[in-house]
C-alpha cells in the first residue's frame, strides 16, 4: 500500500511538472507586443507629456508618450538598439505629435538619455547623415530634408518628421531650441572637439568612437575627423589617455599592431622628430603623441599625412590641453 | 523477534481508504498550486512541428528583376516575365501577404514595405480570384500605430484585403525539425495554416545587426516572445526561418533602398534610389541579388550563406537565369 502511495504521488508530482514546464504564452511571450487574447491592439491613447512643453501650440500628441529602457531599448529600434547600447544608453522617451491643422503632418521626437555628454556625441557622430546641414540650435546639431539631429548635454535628440515642408523643418528647429533653452549643455564637456585644425575638416565628420576605434582593439574615446588636403582626403584621429607615460605606451602599441598586420615603417619629412609613419598596403599611417595625447592619420596618401599631421600637431602644441 | 501482527479486513479496509484519502488530497493541492490564472489567459495551443508548404513545386527557381521607378509598374513587369500572378495564386486561394510593417513610420522612409506594392498585390490576386487576402505582420513598434503610420492599413483596406493584427490567440508553439533556436517558440502562424498562399513582401533594408533586412530577415515577423534573444544570434534564426517559411511567392523592393541608419532609418539622406524590383520563388536567391543593391555581395551576408547551405534556396542567383525586363 506504501508504494503505490509513493508511486501514485510521484506521478502527480511528475503531472505538475510537466504542466509547468509546458510552453505558455503568458509567460513566454512579450505581452507588450503580444496582448492577452482579444484584448484589443489600440495603444494607449494620446496624453500630453514634458516633451509635449517644447513644441509650438500648434501641435498635439499623436501618441502616447513611450519609454524604453536599456531591456526594451529593441522594442523600439530593433538591431539599432545594440549602437546605443555599447554606448550605455540609459533611456529612451519619445513621442509622435501632429499638427492640429494638418494631422497627416507629424513627427516624432526621439531623446535618449545617454548617461553623459560623450555618449550622447558617440551615437550622434556614428549616425551622422551625409548631405546634412550643420545648424546652430546646439553645438552639435544638424538636419536633412526631414529630420534634425543634436545633443545637448546627456540627451541624443532625434525629431523625425512624416513630411518634408519648410513648415514642419521650422517647428523641429523651434523644439530644439527651446529644448537647449531648457536643458543645460555645451561643447565644453567634448573638449577634444576643438583640439582638431579646423583648415581642411569636412563639416560634421568627427566621430567618438567609445572603443575599438580604426579597429584597434587598444583605441578607446578615440575622436576622428574627416579632412581634404589639397585634392586627397585623410582622416585625423586622437585619444586623451591619463598620463604622457600612457600616451607613450599606446604609440608602441599601435606601431607594432600595424607593423604586426603588414606594415613597414619608412621615415618621414620633417616629423621624425615627433611621429612614426607606416606603409599599409600603400595607404599611410602616422602616429605620435603629445603629452597625454595621442593622435595621428589614418588612410592617407603620404604627403596627406605628413601635412595633416604636422598641422594637428601644431594644433595641439598652440592648444596645450 | 515478534510474529509481524496480522492484517484484519477492517484494519485493511481503514488503510485504503486513508491512502485514497491521501492521494486525493495530493491531487487536490497539486490543482491548486497551479497557476490557473496563466492557463487561463491563454488557451494553450497544441504546439506544431514546421509550418505549411506554400511553394509551388513547379514554379521552384524562378526569379524577375525589373528595372524602373514606379513600383506598380515593375512588380507588374516582374510578375509578367514569370508568366503572371495566375502562375501563383488560383481562383479560390486563401492568400497572406507577410509585410514588412515593423515601424510606425511614413511611408517616405522605406523602413516598411511600401503601400503601394501591398495595395497592387492585393489588387492582382483578388483580380485572379483568390478567395480571401489577408495582410499580416507582428510589428516591432505597436501593431495598430504600424499599420496605420505606414499607410498599409489604408492601402490595404482601400485594395478589398484585410489586416490581420497579431492577436495573442493567433500564435502556436512551433518548432522546426532539426532547429536548435525555433524549438517551441510561439509564431503568429495561426493565419498561414488557414491559408493557401504565402506571399512576402519587403524592402531592401540596411540592418545595424544583421548587415541587411530583405525577404529572410522579415520572416522575423512571424515570431513572437522575447525575439529580441535571437539577436545575438541573428545570422542562425534567419537561417531557420528561411528553413521554417516556405513561400509561393516573394516580392523584394528595390525601387528605394536604404544604406545606412537601418533598420530604421529616420532621414531620407538614409536612402537611395535603386530602381530595381525583385519576384521570385527563391528567397535566398532574391536577397542574394538585393545585396547587390546595398553595394554588398551575398557572402557578405552569413545568413544568405548558411541559409543556402541548408538548402532553403540558392545564393547563385545567376544559376536561375533571372529573366530581366525595363520599365
Amino acid at each position: 500500500m506504501g508504494l503505490l502511495i509513493l508511486l501514485m504521488l510521484a506521478w502527480i508530482g511528475r503531472w505538475v511538472f510537466e504542466q509547468q514546464f509546458k510552453y505558455n504564452a503568458v509567460l513566454l511571450t512579450d505581452t507588450a507586443a503580444v496582448p492577452a487574447a482579444a484584448a484589443p491592439l489600440q495603444p494607449p491613447p494620446p496624453t500630453a507629456s514634458p516633451i509635449s512643453s517644447f513644441l509650438q501650440e500648434d501641435f498635439a500628441p499623436l501618441s502616447a508618450p513611450e519609454k524604453f529602457n536599456t531591456d526594451t531599448l529593441s522594442d523600439k529600434i530593433d538591431g539599432r538598439a545594440e549602437l546605443y547600447l555599447s554606448a550605455d544608453v540609459v533611456e529612451l522617451q519619445c513621442q509622435r505629435f501632429a499638427h492640429l491643422n494638418n494631422p497627416s503632418s507629424w513627427m516624432e521626437v526621439s531623446i535618449y538619455d545617454m548617461g553623459g555628454a560623450r555618449n550622447a556625441f558617440a551615437v550622434y557622430g556614428i549616425q551622422r547623415r551625409e548631405d546634412s546641414q550643420d545648424i546652430d540650435v546646439a553645438d552639435f546639431a544638424y538636419k536633412t530634408p526631414n529630420a534634425l539631429f543634436f545633443v545637448r548635454g546627456k540627451y541624443y535628440i532625434e525629431i523625425v518628421a512624416s513630411a518634408v515642408t519648410e513648415q514642419i523643418t521650422a517647428d523641429m528647429e523651434t523644439f530644439a531650441k527651446r529644448f537647449c533653452d531648457n536643458v543645460p549643455g555645451d561643447r565644453k564637456s567634448i573638449p577634444e572637439a576643438d583640439l582638431f585644425p579646423t583648415d581642411g575638416m569636412v563639416p560634421g565628420s568627427m566621430i567618438l568612437y567609445m572603443k575599438d576605434g580604426l579597429g584597434f582593439e587598444k583605441f578607446e574615446n578615440l575622436f576622428i575627423a574627416s579632412y581634404t588636403i589639397g585634392e586627397a582626403e585623410a582622416t585625423a584621429f586622437l585619444t586623451v589617455r591619463k598620463t604622457d607615460a600612457e600616451a607613450a605606451d599606446l604609440v608602441k602599441a599601435y606601431a607594432k599592431a600595424l607593423l604586426t598586420n603588414g606594415g613597414v615603417e619608412e621615415q618621414t619629412v620633417g616629423a621624425d622628430e615627433w611621429a612614426r609613419i607606416f606603409n599599409l598596403f600603400g595607404a599611410y599611417e602616422l602616429v605620435f603623441a603629445k603629452g597625454r595625447i595621442v593622435a595621428g592619420v589614418h588612410e592617407a596618401e603620404k604627403d596627406a599625412a605628413e601635412k595633416l599631421g604636422s598641422m594637428l600637431h601644431k594644433r595641439l602644441s598652440d592648444k596645450k590641453p | 523477534m515478534s510474529e509481524p501482527e496480522k492484517t484484519t479486513r477492517r484494519d485493511f479496509l481503514l488503510r485504503s481508504v486513508k491512502a485514497a484519502a491521501t492521494i486525493a488530497a495530493a491531487g487536490y493541492l497539486a490543482r491548486e498550486f497551479r497557476d490557473k490564472a496563466v492557463s487561463q489567459a491563454i488557451p494553450e495551443m497544441e504546439s506544431i512541428v514546421g509550418l505549411p508548404d506554400f511553394s509551388i513545386p513547379a514554379q521552384t527557381g524562378k526569379l524577375a528583376i525589373a528595372t524602373g521607378a514606379d513600383r506598380v509598374k515593375t512588380v507588374r513587369l516582374a510578375l509578367g516575365a514569370l508568366g503572371g500572378i495566375e502562375q501563383f495564386v488560383k481562383r479560390g486561394d486563401r492568400v497572406v501577404l507577410k509585410v514588412n510593417a515593423g515601424f510606425a513610420t511614413p511611408p517616405m522612409l522605406s523602413a516598411t514595405t511600401h503601400p503601394d506594392l501591398v495595395a497592387e498585390i492585393v489588387r492582382l490576386c483578388i483580380a485572379t480570384g483568390a478567395g480571401a487576402v489577408m495582410v499580416m505582420d507582428n510589428p516591432v513598434n505597436d501593431p495598430v500605430s504600424s499599420f496605420e503610420l505606414t499607410g498599409i492599413a489604408s492601402a490595404v483596406r482601400a485594395a478589398g484585403a484585410a489586416i490581420v493584427l497579431p492577436h495573442a490567440n493567433l500564435f502556436r508553439p512551433v518548432t522546426l525539425s532539426g532547429g536548435t533556436l525555433i524549438r517551441d517558440w510561439p509564431m503568429f502562424s495561426l493565419p498561414l495554416e488557414g491559408a493557401t498562399r504565402l506571399i512576402g513582401l519587403s524592402p531592401v533594408k540596411n540592418h545595424n545587426r544583421a548587415g541587411a533586412s530583405m525577404i529572410l530577415k522579415n520572416w522575423y515577423g512571424l515570431l513572437g516572445g522575447r525575439r529580441n534573444v535571437f539577436h545575438q544570434n541573428i545570422n542562425d534564426i534567419v537561417k531557420e526561418l528561411a528553413q521554417l517559411v516556405k513561400p509561393t511567392l516573394v516580392v523584394l523592393d528595390g525601387t528605394t533602398t536604404m544604406m545606412t541608419n537601418g533598420p530604421t532609418g529616420g532621414s531620407l539622406t538614409d536612402l537611395k534610389p535603386t530602381n530595381t524590383m525583385i519576384v521570385g520563388t527563391d528567397p535566398v536567391a532574391a536577397d542574394a541579388f538585393g545585396a547587390t543593391l546595398l553595394g554588398m555581395r551575398a557572402d557578405d551576408l552569413p545568413y544568405i550563406t548558411k541559409a543556402a547551405a541548408t538548402g532553403a534556396g540558392t545564393a547563385n542567383y545567376e544559376l536561375l537565369n533571372p529573366v530581366r525586363v525595363a520599365s
